[in-house]
């Protein structure tokens, strides 16, 4: 990928990729001790329309006057990349205890460079950009609070996927996020040919 | 200095370096040391460069 935005801006921005960004799993209280679980994301890239986080910014930290808080947003939703090495090898999680299904064979890997995996965007980064080649998981997405990631990206900001780029892998996440999964058997049942697109929900990706 | 011709098969057998290497005869040396801290460090980024989880405890104080 060509376009790689180096230069940060205050707010936060579509495409923004932070490095060790914190999810909270949980948090539970019992007999007066509070025990908090966290996922450290290595990498991570925010899926929120452009035009929510400059209208939030312009509520939450802008000196202008608003007379309501209507165009606030409550989180970001960001993916997470992977090192795409350990993805072919389903070992991304295994600091988490996760196996992964691993990715075989040369059709599998043409189709995950060439982003025809609806579950992945592959991402390839110029020499500048330390980050290795890597596989955001659209089904990993999760959502963070705003003022954390704000102050967390004064010291954790990577890179800015460039204009067209970041609004295809936004794209592609809205279009995963939106399928439709058809039940397993209803089309081989009545000997009609497979909707490859249902087929590849089948096939868990 | 060998007294073999770099061609004949005794020269083969007493200067190979895969069965008895020179790290083996003589011990570790510091540049020994310093290149496992290298894998050492590159194998922890690995590590590193995988979601990690941390969980913490802290015992409230109620005011």
């Amino acid at each position: 990928m060509k376009e790689i935005i180096i230069r940060k801006r205050a707010r936060l921005s579509q495409g923004d990729i932070y490095k060790d960004v914190e999810f909270i799993e949980y948090a539970i209280e019992k007999a007066g001790v509070i025990e908090i679980s966290k996922i450290v994301f290595p990498f991570v890239v925010v899926l929120t329309q452009d035009c929510d986080l400059n209208q939030d910014y312009t509520v939450r930290w802008s000196r202008k006057d608003i007379s309501n808080q209507d165009k606030k947003t409550i989180s970001v939703i960001v993916a997470p990349l992977y090192n795409v090495e350990h993805v072919y090898k389903g070992e991304h999680l295994s600091e988490l205890g996760m196996t992964m299904a691993e990715i075989k064979g040369k059709t599998s890997g043409n189709n995950l460079r060439q982003n025809q995996t609806p579950r992945y965007h592959y991402l390839e980064f110029p020499k500048n950009v330390p980050i290795v080649t890597s596989i955001i998981d659209f089904k990993h997405y999760f959502t963070v609070n705003v003022e954390y990631l704000k102050k967390h990206k004064k010291e954790n900001f990577i890179c800015q996927i460039g204009p067209l780029y970041r609004e295809a892998v936004s794209q592609r996440f809205s279009n995963y996020l939106s399928r439709i999964g058809l039940p397993k058997n209803d089309t081989r049942q009545q000997g009609a040919t497979p909707d490859p697109y249902s087929a590849a929900l089948h096939s868990g990706r | 200095m060998n007294k073999e011709s770099a061609f004949s098969a005794e020269y083969d057998i007493n200067n190979t370096t895969d069965s008895k290497s020179s790290i083996q005869e003589k011990g570790s040396t510091p540049k020994d040391k310093e290149a496992n801290d290298f894998i050492k460090k590159i194998e922890s980024d690995y590590k590193l460069s995988k979601p990690r989880r941390n969980t913490i405890s802290a015992r409230i104080i109620p005011k």
